[in-house]
Order: structure tokens, then C-alpha cells, then sequence
């Protein structure tokens, strides 16, 4: 089997991490937990469905983050390119908008499912900066994010209130009406 | 979510280990009540993750910002949840998050287990197909049943008589039941190993086919009648009771069973009956079941590292089961310590599971650390379901629409071990009426066993089976009586002193009625028929259903404990044994200590069992209760649910709080004030902005008074432990020489002068998780003992419940006649929550419960036998569970029964805001489409099928 290790370093949380040696199919998240201990991204069913593994993944670093299911994406896809986690959000020791209106919408019960919804609303965010969205088409664009992951404890609707909350209060997040 | 049985301290069921541990000199205190509770073994609990005020998450990975408070609002409230920072930032605190290596003492190199389970019940197992795997894939290590019982480990669980794997060359007990471990010594090499043998036709070998010997018989012990006609006879009166047995009690109920049919045949009533099915569904919690193990056969010490649900439960299992798992076989176990995780979701699902069993087992053979992680395949296939159902209920009803009696026989239908199946048809059994006012009930409620994936404990317990069935009929009469459904519910609801089917009579306004009248006005119930009207020749159907549900929260005898401290600088921790699924508990509990001490306490320890082992020299159990013995409680703990919270446990956190308040506080503060005790009664003061106020006298701060009784050695500890049977149990404590009356059974208090240094919540939850540390400190807590005991009422223990959380749900759907597609565009809940202890907390429960109600309703379904879960082919991919577009997130709205007075109690809501979401989808859907479906989920097919499209 040697000839399917292969060597990987990605740019993880803004760092590039040391080469590892790991066998060519090694998905993502395996990659992430056993590799580089992080275990933020969590895994819920394997097959792409759940999306409790979403994180951001940038294939050059000016490219704008597109939400990638680490349970489903071998690690060599997406070797030397860059990839954000939960871990990855908190800005020397601040917690980003979207953590904190999370916490104070009350929107998580167990959590499992919170890295997930956090990293597609980090990708949205990141996305309404190039392209304002109409008021009026705000829960269009969170749901269009987040309406696929599943979360079993709430019914979502906190989630929303949080992710509509930091997208209105965000400044250039949402065009501007028309006088 | 709700454990029937509570745990006794020294009652724990059945174990065969004899106590061969000696308690000499090197055995603590802690580990001594241990050998007596578990019978032999050793059980030694590590700290579960501690959260702090300050935000410091448990692996110090993000602080709180500077100006940020933390978690804590003003006194009886929070920001968020204490345990969200750790959850948005990603920090370890699931059990899937850890390995050998996060484990101080622990051999850093870790196996991994594959465990194999039979997809057939039909067919002998012969062995394991490695030949599947190359040389360089191959397991170090495989064991089947064959090596169980050549090292004489039993492969039981609990008092189920079958083993827990397929004997080879025997068959299945059941889908999904093991078959054999595989070990492999690197992480790849598992996975890849999984990738070759997971759907591989070929993995497990089988014999020919074999006829099932098995029959789908109750379990043993599962069966429960009850008989009530009007006062004469009910359970409450004249105790438990089966019609077809001998015995003077049984032959009287045989004989008003007699009465029961004639009345339910006489002139002038009308008999409405049906028969309704439910589902099989999973909890699908997110976290699938993952733990670790590690048995270290120098030390004879089993480690095991597992997300729980319930402290008490899983020290109860670790003690007997794993005794009786180890007793007299090839591997000595002295010790087990267990190391609580957080769980990722638990919904009852984790209530005595199985997994622990078979991770020790796992842990014993792998020779060094062992993983197991289930994927959502293994979840599906082994984890515990929600019971498949059948109702046959019949209603008696007079010609104004008046209910006279109710017949219900429910079937709950659990898999091929027997788990908590029994005591959810119990539940089921007790919520044979639901809401309403039946003078006369004969209701039989029983547990199947079948050879599907095991049943058990899942949100609702037996409720979401008996209320489908009996929402619907209702509905059903009152389709056929030309009544507004709603009226025929207010007609019959129950009030105050009104019977259950057991014959409890309610205590205090249960505000059914209330319920109903309010739905009544509301404009999506008035306007049903005209909106309705609006859409007729559209190719959509609308609808709008209702539905009640009376949900009973705690067991019927409930044991519950909690500690509150004090520091000198005014900081309050408290210590619980109860667990927090995600439900809000620890938050909750943080800010129960406000109405006494007048701050929230910024630290929790939540999951503790050994400190109150150690503080409150309680016995339970025995034939007979033993109130005036101070040292007896009816009730040491029960599983932690998410139904226990408001009520139970948050009355031990205020009754500890109070305490401390009366014993503690408040002579620091008649000594700063320069009052005597007769000058002034504590009820004369008041909490405001962390200062206690007191007429005519300078207001006093938290931390001010704090110091002082530090400095003049007041009590600043209190641990208590309550039983509700019926109603608190109270008693007189003295304390200082004072008498106080407290609705408690068990009180010990720490005064400051025993160890003024120490604090104990904040030396407790070390990071990390470190098995070398294993001792506890010393003892400073006095035990008062109790006297002038008040007993529970009579015949309480024949309550069956007495509790209860009553809502009602109002659903508007559209029906898509093509496809048969069914949207919840609307839906209203009412409920009486009683005091709402955190609004934030308890609407996220509720909507939570719509989601798992949708899902119960439209979309969630297993088969309970071939084709279901134990096949190890099922995930996400065709078991659907409901997604943000399957809420009705515009037009969800919860409307909150006002407190009916200040002092009101908080109520445990988290199961019965789901309950009565199901029959309000299904009779909204009847609303709208004009044909009733009796069987759940309502699927587009059904749909079709029934509207001919």
C-alpha cells in the first residue's frame, strides 16, 4: 500500500500545516481529527447528508470560500489548498459575529450540529460581502445555506433569527435601498 | 427521555459478582459506597467538563471578550447557554472527540473496533468471512460468542435471558445483533477494512434457513391493566391489579371489567372504535454512540469513556451489568472508572444502552485502548428506537357528545431484548386517556418482543403511541357527531379532582379547558372553513387540526439531589448529578440559586455522583418505605431527562440555595445590620441587583455578606436530596439549634470554618481528563438528620403519575392532491409550562419538539423487522428527519399559559410541546383531504392512494 501514501500540507486556520504522510484516500475529516487533532468538524453521517462536517474550503487563497463536506472529500483534493474550521473562526481570542449571535440567539441545544451551521454561515457572510442581498431576500439566502444541514434538537428557527440578525446589523451585507 | 425505574442505592438490579474487592485501608470513602452499591466492583466517576462564569471554555481554547459578561444575565437569567462556548468554538467535549492519547495514564496506542451484526433472524450464523480482507487488512484480533463463553463472560444485558452476540451456529435474537468484534491496530486499516466488509453480502457466513422459533410474546413482566370504574375501583384505591389473574384485588377487577362492558353497551351511548399504528422511529441524535475503552489487567481496572445521559444510570450499569458481565470470567474486573462525555443528543436514546456493554467487552479483548465509533449505518442498526404501536381504543360517548368510558389496547411493539420497552408501555398505558374525563377506563398496555432493533427510552416514552391514537378518535367523533372538535374536547377535558385512568384525582387546575378556549379564538381555527373554502378547485387541500396532550413529567416517585457553596467572595457554585443532553439543564439550574442567594452561580458541576454518595449517607429501596428512618429514602436518583429539569431539579438547586440562605446569610446579615434574630424575619428582606434589602436598613451586598459568614463560620454548603411522590416529602432539620421545616428528605450543610480555603466547585472539572486522579477530599459536610417526617400521600405509590405539562396544537397544512406532499404552513401551540424558568430555553424545546413532531407525523420510518434499521443499511440518505424547510419558520408561534401565581413551579415541558404535534398534523390532514389515516407517518403515498391520485 506505499504507493497510495501520499504527502499533504493544506493552509488550515490561516497556518500551513507541516507535510503529513497519509494514504492517498484519507478523507478530510479523518485528516483532521487524527492528524491534526481538531475535532470541531464533527462527523454525523458519513455520506454527505447531515452536513455537521461543513467546512470552508478556498481553492487558492483569493478565491472566495465555497462550504465543502469534509466526510465525503478525500484529503488530496484539496492538498496544498486552504480550508477553515470552527476552530478557525475565533479571531485571536474574539469570537466572530456570527459565534456570538449563535450563543445569544440560544440557537444550539446538544451543539453537535453547531460547527456545521456556523461554517456555512460563515461561507454566506463571506459571500454577501461581493454580493449584497435584497432585505427583503435575507431568509432566502440563510436558508439557501443552512437548509440542508440537519439539527435535531431545535427546529431552526434560531438559527435563522441569529444568522438574519448579524446579516442586517453587518454593514454592506444588504443592498441599500432604493430613495 | 424519561426513565421509569429509579435507581436505589443499594437495590441495584440482580448481580452475581461476589464482593471479593477488599475495602481495606487504601479504599476510600467514595470507592467503599461504591463496592456496597455495585456489589464488588469499584465504580469511580471522573469529573464531568466544568464551565465557569468567566467563559473559560475546558480547553482553554477562547476566552470570553474582555467586555463581555459571560454567559450570565441579571440574576435568574442568562445571556446563553453556560455550556455554548465551548460549542461554538469547536473545543473537545463529546466522546467521539477523544482517543487514548487525550487520556493522562492512558498507552497512547489505540485499537479499533469493527463490530459486525447479523442483518438476518432467519438464517444460522456460521462465522466470519475474513478471507473478504488481504493479508496487510486484516484484524489482530476477532472475537465471537464462541470466545464469550470459552471466557465464561456472560454477553449479558440486564435481565434479558439472551445472550448479547448470535451464537455461532445459532440465530439471531434479534436484527443487528452482534455477531463478532474485529480489532485492527491502526485507524486506516479499520477504515479500510469498513469500506471492504460493510455491505458485503458475504462478511458474516450463514447456514441454511431455519424456521424462527421465536414468537412475538410480551416480554416477562411488561403487561399492565388497569380497571377504573368511577370511585369504586381504580388503582389508586385498591392497588395494581390484573383481571386475569387469581387473587381477591385481580377477581374485583375481572368483575368491574364486567361492569365496564355493560356500561359501555347501554342505551343511550354510542361506541366509537378504531385502530391506529405507529412507527418505529430512531432518536438520530447526531452524535452516533463512540466511546473508548481500556482494561488494564495489572490493576484489573476497566476504563471506559462514553457520552451519557444519565451519571446515575450508566455508575448503576458499570457496577452491575459490568459484574455480571466479568463475574467468574477469564478477565478480573475491580474497578471500573468511567469518564462522562457530553452527549451530542441524546432523546432517551442513550438511556441503558447497550453500547457500553459492548464497549467494555470490546475493552477486555483488544489488549490495549480500544475506539469504537459507530458510523450512522452502526447507529441505525444497533441503537435504541422509538416503539412501533398499536391502539385498539374504543370510546363511549352519550348523544351530547359527553365521554362515558374508554377501552384501550396498546401494543408497544420493542425489539428483541427486553430495555425499557416494558416501562414505556407502562407510560403508554398511564396516558391511555390523555386529557380527558372518563368515569369509567379499562386500559391493557403491554411490550411486545419482536425481532427488531431494540425499543426503549425515546422523547415521549409511550406518550407520542397513546396520544396519536387518542387524538385521533377523538377527532373522529367528532367528525361523526357534526361537533366542532374543539368542543367536543372542551366538553370532556379534565378538571380539577377529576380521575385519571388510574384513578388519581388532579390536584390544581390543569387548564385543559383553558387550552381549548384559547385555540377556539384563534383566527387559524375560526377561519379554517373559509380558508378552506378559498382554495376549493385548487390542486391544494387545506386543513388545520388540533390536538391535546397531557404529558406527565417524572416517574411517579422521583429522587432527586443537588449542593449549592458559597465563596467568600460572594461566587456560588452548584453541584448536580443531572445531565444536560442539550436540553438547558445546566444553564437553568445556574440561575435557580437567584431567588435565595440573589445571583446566578457561575459554576456548575453537572453529572456528580460521588460527592453526594459521600454527603448524604442515603439507603434505598426495600419492600416497605421507612420514613422515620432518617437514613432511608424512597428514592436516591433517576435518569436525567430533559423533563426533570423545571421542577425536580431546579427545587433541589432553590431548596440548597434556601438553606444556605437561612442557615448562612441571613445571621451574617442580621450581624451586619447589628440585628438580633427576633428583630427581624427573613422574609422582611428581598434580592435586588446583588444587594439584600431590608426595610429601614442599608442595603447589603452578595460578597459583603459573604465574607462575613466566612468570617464567623456560617454554613456555606448545602446538600440536599428530595423525593416527589405525590407531593415533596418534608421534614423538620435542626441546625445551629434552630428547627426548620424544608420539602426536603435529606440535608447536610458545610460551614465555612471546616475548610475556609477550599471551594469545592472549583476543584472539581480538572482538565484534562487524568485517571491518576482519583481521590476525594475529605468530607466537609454535616449530615442533619430529619424528623417529624410527612410521609406521601396514601396510596401514592399507586398514582401511576401526577404530574403533568398540558398543551395543545393547532397545524395548518396544505395538501398537494397530485403528489400528495404535505406542507405545515402554521402551527400554534398552548401550554402551561407553569413558571418559565428561561424563556430562551424553553421555546427552543419547543421548537425543536415541532421538528421531531413533523418528522414523527410526515417523514420518519423504519420497518420494524426485515428491510429495517438491523439490516445496517440505513442513514440520513433514506431516513428522513425534518430540515429547516419543513418548519413552518414564519408562522410558528407559542403561546405560554401565564403563571397562575408568583410561587408557581416550573414544569417539564421538553416531551409534551412534541406530543400532541403528530395528531394535530394528522387530523389538520383529515381537515383538509376528508379521509382519515390511522397509520403513521402520513407518507405522499398513503396520500395518493387514499385520494385516488
Amino acid at each position: 500500500m506505499a504507493e497510495d501514501i501520499i504527502s499533504i500540507s493544506i493552509i488550515l486556520n490561516g497556518q500551513k500545516t507541516e507535510p503529513r504522510q497519509v494514504p492517498k484516500n484519507m478523507l478530510l475529516l479523518d485528516f483532521l481529527h487524527d492528524e491534526m487533532a481538531l475535532t470541531g468538524t464533527k462527523f454525523g453521517c458519513g455520506i454527505g447528508v447531515c452536513r455537521a462536517c461543513t467546512v470552508a474550503w478556498q481553492r487558492v487563497p483569493t478565491a472566495e470560500p465555497v462550504p465543502i463536506l469534509a466526510c465525503s472529500t478525500p484529503v488530496d483534493l484539496v492538498n496544498g489548498q486552504t480550508i477553515r474550521t470552527v476552530e478557525g473562526l475565533a479571531d485571536n481570542n474574539q469570537l466572530s459575529k456570527l459565534q456570538t449571535a449563535v450563543l445569544e440567539a440560544f440557537a444550539f441545544q446538544c451543539g453537535y450540529c453547531t460547527p456545521g451551521f456556523l461554517m456555512a454561515g460563515e461561507i454566506l457572510l463571506d459571500g454577501l460581502k461581493h454580493a449584497p442581498v435584497e432585505r427583503d431576500k435575507v431568509d432566502e439566502a440563510v436558508l439557501g445555506a443552512i437548509g440542508q444541514h440537519i439539527c435535531r434538537c431545535t427546529g431552526y428557527v434560531r438559527y435563522l433569527q441569529a444568522m438574519r440578525k448579524v446579516i442586517l446589523e453587518t454593514p454592506g451585507l444588504v443592498k441599500k435601498s432604493e430613495l | 427521555m424519561v426513565a421509569i425505574s429509579t435507581i436505589d442505592k443499594i437495590a441495584m438490579p440482580e448481580c452475581r459478582i461476589a464482593a471479593q474487592v477488599p475495602a481495606g485501608p487504601q479504599t476510600s470513602r467514595r470507592e467503599f459506597l461504591r463496592l456496597a452499591a455495585a456489589g464488588g466492583i469499584a465504580v469511580i466517576v471522573m469529573p464531568y467538563p466544568s464551565f465557569d462564569v468567566f467563559g473559560q471554555t475546558a480547553t482553554g481554547a477562547v476566552a470570553i471578550p474582555s467586555e463581555d459578561h459571560g454567559w450570565m444575565g441579571p440574576p435568574g437569567q442568562a445571556r446563553y447557554r453556560i455550556d455554548g462556548l465551548p460549542k461554538v468554538t469547536g473545543a473537545k467535549i463529546y466522546a467521539r472527540d477523544f482517543h487514548a492519547r487525550d487520556l493522562n495514564g492512558w498507552p497512547k496506542q489505540e485499537a479499533h473496533a469493527l463490530v459486525l451484526r447479523v442483518g438476518h433472524f432467519n438464517r444460522t450464523f456460521t462465522g466470519v468471512n475474513l478471507k473478504i480482507l488481504p493479508p496487510e487488512l486484516q484484524p489482530y484480533r476477532t472475537i465471537t460468542n464462541d470466545d464469550l463463553v470459552r471466557d465464561k463472560i456472560a454477553g449479558l444485558w440486564y435481565d434479558d435471558p439472551q445472550p448479547m452476540f448470535v451464537p455461532v451456529g445459532g440465530s439471531a435474537s434479534l436484527l443487528g445483533q452482534p455477531a463478532a468484534i474485529l480489532f485492527f491496530d491502526a485507524a486506516q486499516k479499520y477504515r479500510e477494512a469498513v469500506r471492504l466488509l460493510q455491505f458485503h453480502e458475504d462478511a458474516l457466513l450463514y447456514g441454511g434457513d431455519i424456521v424462527p422459533v421465536k414468537v412475538s410474546e410480551p416480554f416477562p413482566r411488561s403487561a399492565m391493566f388497569l380497571t377504573r370504574f368511577e370511585d369504586e375501583f381504580s388503582q389508586v384505591k385498591n392497588g395494581p391489579s390484573d383481571p386475569n389473574l387469581p387473587g381477591p384485588v385481580n377477581e374485583l377487577a375481572h368483575q368491574f371489567r364486567e361492569k365496564i362492558r355493560e356500561r359501555m353497551g347501554s342505551t343511550g351511548l354510542k361506541l366509537y372504535k378504531q385502530t391506529y399504528t405507529t412507527q418505529v422511529v430512531d432518536p438520530m441524535f447526531l452524535e452516533p454512540e463512540a466511546g473508548l475503552a481500556w482494561y488494564d489487567s495489572a490493576s484489573e481496572t476497566l476504563q471506559l469513556l462514553l457520552g451519557t445521559q444519565s451519571s446515575d444510570g450508566d455508575i448503576a450499569s458499570a457496577g452491575s451489568q459490568m459484574g455480571a458481565i466479568f463475574h467468574d470470567s477469564a478477565f478480573r474486573v475491580n474497578k471500573v472508572v468511567l469518564h462522562p462525555c457530553y452527549p451530542g443528543g441524546g432523546f432517551g436514546g442513550r438511556d441503558v444502552s447497550p453500547f457500553l456493554a459492548l464497549l467494555a467487552i470490546a475493552g477486555a479483548y483488544a489488549g490495549r485502548p480500544v475506539r469504537i465509533a459507530n458510523d450512522r449505518f452502526a447507529q441505525f442498526q444497533s441503537g435504541i428506537k422509538r416503539n412501533a404501536s398499536t391502539s385498539e381504543v374504543t370510546i363511549a360517548v352519550n348523544d351530547q357528545g359527553k365521554f362515558a368510558a374508554i377501552e384501550n389496547h396498546l401494543i408497544l411493539r420493542g425489539g428483541g431484548k427486553r430495555n425499557y420497552s416494558p416501562f414505556v408501555a407502562q407510560l403508554a398505558g398511564f396516558s391511555a386517556g390523555n386529557s380527558y374525563n372518563f368515569p369509567v377506563s379499562s386500559v391493557d398496555s403491554k411490550a411486545q418482543s419482536t425481532y427488531g432493533v431494540t425499543g426503549g427510552s425515546m422523547r415521549g416514552f409511550g406518550g407520542p403511541q397513546a396520544f396519536f391514537a387518542v387524538e385521533s378518535l377523538v377527532d373522529e367523533i367528532a367528525g361523526s357527531m357534526s361537533l366542532d372538535p374543539i368542543e367536543l374536547r372542551l366538553q370532556n377535558v379534565l378538571h380539577e379532582g377529576d380521575g385519571t385512568v388510574t384513578g388519581y384525582k388532579l390536584q390544581g387546575d390543569v387548564r385543559l379547558a383553558e387550552i381549548c378556549k384559547l385555540a377556539r379564538e384563534t383566527q387559524l381555527w375560526s377561519g379554517r372553513n373559509a380558508q378552506q373554502a378559498k382554495r376549493a378547485g385548487t390542486n391544494k387541500l387545506w386543513g388545520v387540526g388540533f390536538a391535546l396532550s397531557m404529558q406527565a413529567y417524572g416517574v411517579g416517585r422521583d429522587g432527586v439531589m443537588a449542593a449549592v457553596e458559597i465563596g467568600a467572595d460572594g461566587e456560588i457554585g452548584v453541584i448536580t448529578n443531572c445531565v444536560d443532553m442539550g436540553n438547558g439543564s445546566a444553564t437553568s439550574l445556574a440561575i435557580s440559586t437567584a431567588n435565595s442567594l440573589g445571583a446566578n452561580a457561575g459554576k456548575i458541576q453537572m453529572g456528580e455522583v460521588p460527592f453526594f454518595e459521600t454527603n448524604l449517607p442515603l439507603e434505598s429501596g426495600g419492600k416497605s418505605p421507612r420514613w422515620n428512618d432518617p437514613r432511608w429514602t424512597a428514592s436516591w436518583a433517576i435518569s436525567s431527562s430533559a423533563c426533570l429539569t423545571a421542577f425536580q431539579q431546579v427545587h433541589v438547586v432553590e431548596q440548597a440555595s434556601r438553606v444556605i440562605f437561612l442557615t448562612g446569610l441571613w445571621p451574617a446579615a442580621l450581624a451586619l445590620w447589628g440585628k438580633n434574630k427576633g428583630d427581624l424575619k427573613p422574609d422582611a428582606s428581598r434580592w435586588e441587583n446583588g444587594q439584600l434589602l431590608a426595610p429601614n436598613l442599608p442595603p447589603l451586598a452578595l460578597k459583603d455578606i459573604a465574607r462575613r459568614a466566612f468570617a464567623d463560620g456560617n454554613i456555606i454548603g448545602a446538600a440536599v436530596h428530595a423525593v416527589y411522590q405525590g407531593k415533596w416529602i418534608a421534614a423538620d432539620y435542626e441546625v445551629d439549634n434552630e428547627v426548620y421545616r424544608w420539602p426536603l428528605d435529606a440535608v447536610a450543610t458545610r460551614a465555612a470554618s471546616t475548610h475556609p480555603e477550599e471551594f469545592v466547585p472549583a476543584n472539581r472539572g480538572q482538565w484534562p481528563l487524568d485517571a491518576h486522579r482519583l481521590e476525594l477530599t475529605p468530607t466537609a459536610y454535616e449530615f442533619h438528620e430529619r424528623f417529624n417526617t410527612i410521609s406521601p400521600p396514601p396510596n401514592s405509590q399507586n398514582y401511576g403519575r401526577s404530574l403533568y405539562a398540558p398543551a395543545g396544537a393547532l397545524v395548518a397544512v396544505e395538501v398537494d392532491q397530485t403528489t400528495g406532499h404535505v406542507d405545515v404552513l402554521a402551527l400554534e401551540l398552548f401550554l402551561d409550562a407553569g413558571r418559565v424558568i428561561q424563556p430562551d430555553l424553553l421555546s427552543g424545546q419547543f421548537e425543536g419538539g415541532v421538528a421531531m413532531g413533523i418528522g414523527y407525523a410526515l417523514l420518519e420510518e423504519l420497518p420494524l423487522e426485515t428491510g429495517g434499521a438491523g439490516d445496517g443499511t440505513w442513514n440520513l440518505n433514506r431516513y428522513h428527519v425534518a430540515l429547516a424547510g419543513d418548519m413552518p419558520l414564519q408562522h410558528l408561534k407559542l403561546n405560554i399559559l401565564p403563571a397562575t401565581s408568583p410561587d408557581a413551579k416550573g414544569k417539564g415541558i421538553a416531551e409534551t410541546v412534541m406530543c400532541p404535534i403528530a395528531p394535530a398534523i394528522a387530523n389538520a390532514i383529515t381537515h383538509a383531504t376528508g379521509k382519515r389515516f390511522r397509520d403513521l407517518p402520513i407518507t405522499p403515498e398513503k396520500i395518493r392512494q387514499s385520494l385516488g391520485s
